[in-house]
């Protein structure tokens, strides 16, 4: 009787343990606020609750040990209605990369890929509230919407090629919430992506969306400074949750 | 001391019961995780194809307040849609389109093909609500509605590609979209937009049903 409670203390210790000294998993305390999306009047402002968000994006080590627990991910086993034949394309083979890009951003993955990782991990993905919400802050304040160099900071980033060799996660600012690499990175899935409706698609009578590729669309925006806040509602218009795309990977919140 | 360590034991056993746990590194636990997490039933490679809806494991409910997951179409062909009940403006076009399309099959081809609903708004469309919607617009027993979690709508609406935007005052801007599924659970034919011509999607079932 005593050994398997001993058995049982120990291995919750050894958890307990291990958790402690996964950093990868660190996340931080976002206090939540009031985000206002992109061709909304002020009246449609979205509250964020309180939320924890991963310091870091998810690297190719961290995926690593999430594919090796669950088979099915591996690439050679995914079913193209979740992941497209670009899941993870920069790996040698189902368990192997360059060891260069250990602690680089994973990419080539799927939402689907994401959303089954963050669920494991007992997270999720971020709303697009809230990741937008973490995205306005620079190093300073927790709103940067206004810095007008931080706005042409993060637009230079998103107007260069992405880099050849994806740098490691941490490699550009810890912003006001001690969150890293919002911008300059990757970009990055969000659990409603595909909220973001740019075609005549929607109904007739909404008119804030119909409006994205009209000139004067941008003028109704309240928050004209952010383009780069434009190029990410675009980028997240035009993907399908089965893509797997060299520059889009993911963070998890809790 | 009998105490904590039985509450221990339990506490470590609810640990493994939940999804919520990070994968550890201990070899010992490691199977456990993964039992945890792995508590979809992912098919084998080879058991569906790859393009099918059968590989989407979440559980549903229907209109009938019974338990629903995709492969219960399995074998059937079945023309599927998203709606919210409450919609005000494009879903009664789409149920149009959808008994436009069922009154202009044959006899024969209707006998035989199912309609599935799925809804995008599982906050007020519950099984009672879908049953009541049934009968508002008098939907035998080849309609099956289901809802699920949001989680699973989200998954649900993103196999399909149909985008959805919550609007702040209530309702949803969404994508129109019609689909025919195969008797293998794989998309043959999809009418986009409402009020389409239907031929493709009449074509399309005839076809699968063959």
């Amino acid at each position: 009787m005593k050994i398997p409670v001993f058995l049982i203390l120990m291995m919750c210790a050894l958890q307990a343990h291990s958790h402690v000294a996964d950093t990868s998993g660190r996340m931080a305390r976002v206090k939540g606020g009031k985000y206002l999306p992109l061709y909304s009047s002020d009246s449609q402002r979205v509250m964020v609750k309180p939320f924890n968000i991963d310091v870091h994006a998810v690297t190719n080590a961290d995926y690593l040990k999430f594919v090796k627990a669950h088979p099915e991910w591996r690439k050679s086993r995914t079913r193209t209605i979740f992941a497209d034949t670009g899941y993870l394309r920069h790996w040698t083979s189902d368990t192997t990369f360059d060891s260069r890009l250990a602690n680089s951003p994973v990419v080539n993955v799927s939402w689907f890929a994401a959303k089954k990782y963050c669920e494991c991990m007992g997270k999720r993905l971020p709303k697009v509230a809230e990741w937008e919400l973490v995205a306005l802050a620079n190093e300073r304040l927790a709103d940067a919407s206004r810095d007008k160099a931080f706005n042409q900071w993060v637009l230079n980033w998103v107007s260069r090629p992405s880099h050849k060799v994806l740098p490691s996660v941490g490699s550009t600012f810890r912003n006001y919430y001690g969150v890293y690499d919002m911008h300059g990175l990757v970009w990055e899935w969000t659990f409603d992506f595909n909220s973001a409706l740019t075609t005549g698609e929607s109904r007739g009578n909404s008119s804030l969306d119909n409006t994205f590729f009209c000139g004067g669309g941008s003028f109704d925006s309240k928050d004209i400074n952010n383009y780069a806040a434009f190029m990410r509602f675009a980028m997240r218009s035009s993907v399908k949750a089965n893509y797997c795309v060299p520059n889009i990977g993911f963070r998890c919140v809790k | 001391m009998k105490t904590t360590i039985i509450a221990s034991a339990i506490l470590y056993a609810t640990l493994l019961a939940s999804c919520s746990q990070a994968p550890v590194s201990t070899p010992a636990a490691k199977e456990e995780v993964k039992a945890c997490c792995s508590k979809d039933n992912v098919p084998e490679a080879g058991e569906v194809s790859d393009e099918s809806l059968f590989n989407i494991t979440s559980k549903w409910t229907t209109q009938q307040g019974t338990p629903f997951v995709t492969t219960d179409l399995s074998g059937k062909v079945t023309v599927a849609a998203m709606i919210f009940t409450s919609c005000q403006s494009a879903c009664p076009r789409i149920m149009a389109d959808l008994k436009n399309i069922r009154a202009a099959l044959s006899d024969a081809d209707r006998a035989r093909t199912h309609f599935l609903l799925i809804t995008m708004d599982p906050a007020n469309d519950t099984p009672e609500r879908l049953k009541a919607f049934t009968k508002e617009h008098q939907l035998d027993s080849m309609w099956t509605l289901v809802c699920a979690d949001d989680d699973a709508t989200a998954e649900m609406a993103n196999v399909l590609g149909v985008r959805i935007k919550k609007l702040s005052g209530g309702g949803f801007d969404h994508s129109n979209t019609v689909y025919v599924l195969g008797k293998d659970g794989v998309i043959a034919h999809r009418q986009d937009g409402l009020g389409q011509d239907p031929a493709g999607t009449l074509q399309a079932i005839h076809t699968q049903l063959q």
